[in-house]
């Protein structure tokens, strides 16, 4: 099993520094991504399409944090040949990295749906679905990452089963939603836009999951994708 | 004296064995003898006092002479250094038992930026855990990227404030960092969301009530108009009275404007519409203003640069118009007010300069605060609305600029709004 104090322990202090640096850098992207979604909810939520400039932007910046990690990450295993955690620690960041970039690109889209019902008037839903499950998301994005660098396999299973929670919400929503339209069909296609955005929501909370089944592999070198973890639960702290 | 004695012991000790000796016929033998003992005792001695250091807490052994004193000063050597380090430990102890116990959130960051130590208090505030994050770098737990360039720019000389987004609901958080030791940091972590929250409060109260306010006065000054536009039907001895209420409200009414033009500035304070702005056009427009406004003026123009900066057209203009209309009501009448725009090594400086009254410099200080008169009297004579500087100090800070105020009682004011050149 992978401590925190395992780090640090290479004979090539150089060595030491780069996985640390790559560490770093991988959450400080995940800070810009989290960053990301906060204001794509706060647009949605008050409809203001002011924020586009600064949703591009970040973007932006979060695609070249992805690059340059990706690049790392490459130049790590060609140089060092990293083997046994440190090889383990490499492959999640890689998995890791791609996850946060597909959140950050998610949250633009919940920004596009934003930039969209503000000019198409408000939701008959006022959103409480909306508000409801994206708090429930953004709290699953941040445990997932505190789980990464505090290597946190019990936070890693609760975000697990955060997920699971999020799908359930978001199967409720969507019925609800589908009333709405039925009720009165002017409201189709604020309702189409709302649904979008959700949809990226509840992706984004799959993202999360994802990740805090690459820690349960970065720690105890197991394997726990498609439902397994949720399959072995506490079980899994015994490996 | 205990060394001397130690030595004469031995010493008699030889030389009585080797007398001994002699008298049997064998001094070398005898000599030898007594050395051997002499270094046998040592070697016995040597090897209690190693005995005794491996468990050092207990009693040293009895020992005889010389060593006996080693021991002892041993023994009291050590137990001095027990117990200040006890000491030591005690006042490390209180320190951080104090720092743990404060409700603002403690954390000493070491010079990797990883995490010393941390109290408790830090939990709800930036989601860190007590003591497990030891260790841990801290931007790699408290990722907001507004936090994570503050804290790694190194330049601490201001205190951060920002949205976090820690638990259920999001808190206005300051951040304190002071350096110290070898590029180590002490962070400070306040809420501060209940005092963001009624500044809020208090600038939409006053925007508020400027605008409720509105509604009954153009009401109310409507119908005064109305009855001073026909004089010759009203009433001789009320005429004066209602032209007085015509012009109270006409200045309430000023007043109401500018509190309510205050209040924007402070509300769009982050996000100002950013055009270049064209100083000489502005200049140009607030001369032909000023000319129907005040005749008697006289305006003088040096433009020294054609640099024009970022920011909004609307507040700079009013800002630059109020300074104007200042420098026109106290300075003698037909004395030339000057505007000039220049460059001044980084800066742009965009002065309003006259040579009136002037301002004696202990008012200088608060002349920006809201309603802050130098002189009660001049309230009436010049019929402003004591919210001029402080609209003029709020469009400064809005568009990156600062107010600077120098004067002399007698000869004049200068007000410059300075703002960096674009690079």
């Amino acid at each position: 099993m992978l401590k925190q104090e395992d780090y640090g322990q290479h004979i090539s202090g150089q060595f030491n520094t780069e996985l640390e640096s790559l560490r770093n850098q991988l959450l400080a992207m995940g800070g810009q991504v989290e960053l990301q979604l906060t204001t794509a909810l706060e647009a949605l939520m008050k409809l203001d399409s002011g924020v586009a400039e600064s949703i591009v932007r970040n973007d932006r910046e979060i695609n070249q944090m992805e690059m340059t990690i990706d690049d790392e990450c490459a130049t790590i295993i060609a140089r060092r040949q990293p083997t046994a955690s440190d090889l383990r620690l490499v492959i999640t960041i890689i998995k890791v990295n791609r996850d946060l970039e597909r959140i950050g690109d998610e949250a633009a889209k919940v920004a596009k749906q934003a930039v969209q019902l503000s000019e198409g008037g408000m939701s008959p839903s006022s959103f409480v679905e909306i508000r409801h499950i994206g708090a429930l998301v953004g709290v699953l994005l941040r445990q997932s990452l505190d789980a990464f660098a505090r290597l946190d396999v019990t936070k890693a299973i609760e975000v697990v089963k955060g997920d699971a929670e999020v799908d359930k919400q978001y199967g409720s929503a969507m019925r609800s939603l589908v009333t709405f339209m039925v009720e009165d069909p002017r409201n189709v296609g604020a309702i189409l836009n709302e649904m979008w955005a959700l949809r990226s929501l509840e992706r984004i909370g799959d993202h999360a999951c994802n990740i805090a089944e690459h820690v349960v592999y970065l720690v105890k070198g197991l394997d726990v994708r498609h439902g397994l973890l949720s399959e072995l639960g506490e079980d899994v702290l015994d490996y | 004296m205990t060394w001397v004695a130690a030595t004469s012991r031995a010493l008699l000790l030889i030389t009585v064995v080797a007398c001994v000796g002699a008298l049997y016929g064998y001094p070398q033998e005898a000599v030898i003898l007594a050395l051997l003992g002499i270094c046998g005792f040592s070697y016995h001695q040597m090897r209690r006092v190693q005995l005794w250091l491996q468990t050092p807490e207990q009693m040293p052994p009895d020992a005889y002479g010389l060593w006996g004193q080693i021991l002892s000063r041993m023994y009291f050597l050590q137990r001095n250094s027990l117990e200040a380090q006890a000491q030591l430990q005690t006042t490390v102890d209180s320190l951080q038992d104090s720092f743990a116990a404060m409700r603002d959130g403690v954390v000493m960051v070491d010079t990797n930026g990883c995490i010393k130590w941390l109290n408790r208090s830090l939990e709800p505030l930036l989601g860190l855990r007590c003591p497990e994050d030891t260790g841990q770098p801290l931007t790699n737990l408290v990722r907001a990227p507004e936090f994570s360039r503050y804290f790694l720019a190194m330049d601490y000389s201001a205190p951060l404030e920002y949205l976090a987004s820690v638990g259920d609901k999001p808190l206005y958080l300051r951040i304190e960092v002071t350096p110290f030791g070898e590029g180590e940091r002490l962070l400070f972590v306040r809420d501060v969301s209940n005092a963001v929250l009624m500044e809020k409060m208090r600038r939409e109260f006053v925007a508020n009530v400027s605008h409720e306010l509105r509604t009954p006065l153009t009401v109310i000054s409507g119908y005064l108009g109305t009855l001073l536009s026909d004089t010759n039907a009203f009433p001789e001895r009320y005429l004066k009275a209602v032209t007085q209420m015509g012009q109270q409200a006409e200045r309430m009414e000023s007043l109401l404007k500018d509190l309510l033009w205050l209040s924007r500035i402070e509300s769009e304070h982050y996000n100002t519409a950013h055009d270049a702005i064209d100083v000489q056009g502005l200049f140009h427009e607030l001369r032909d203003d000023l000319a129907e406004s005040h005749p008697n003026s006289v305006l003088v123009l040096e433009i020294s640069t054609d640099e024009t900066i970022c920011g909004n057209y609307r507040q700079l203009y009013s800002a630059v118009s109020n300074l104007a209309i200042n420098a026109i009501k106290y300075s003698p009448e037909g004395n030339p007010v000057t505007l000039s725009w220049t460059l001044q090594g980084d800066d742009l400086c965009m002065q309003v300069r006259d040579r009136g009254l002037g301002i004696d410099s202990s008012h200088i200080p608060r002349l920006t605060e809201r309603f802050y008169r130098v002189d009660d009297s001049r309230n009436s004579a010049t019929g402003g609305t004591g919210l001029g500087l402080a609209i003029v100090k709020h469009v400064a800070a809005a568009n990156d600029g600062q107010l600077k105020i120098e004067s002399k009682l007698g000869e004049g004011s200068t007000f410059t709004l300075i703002f960096p050149a674009r690079g």
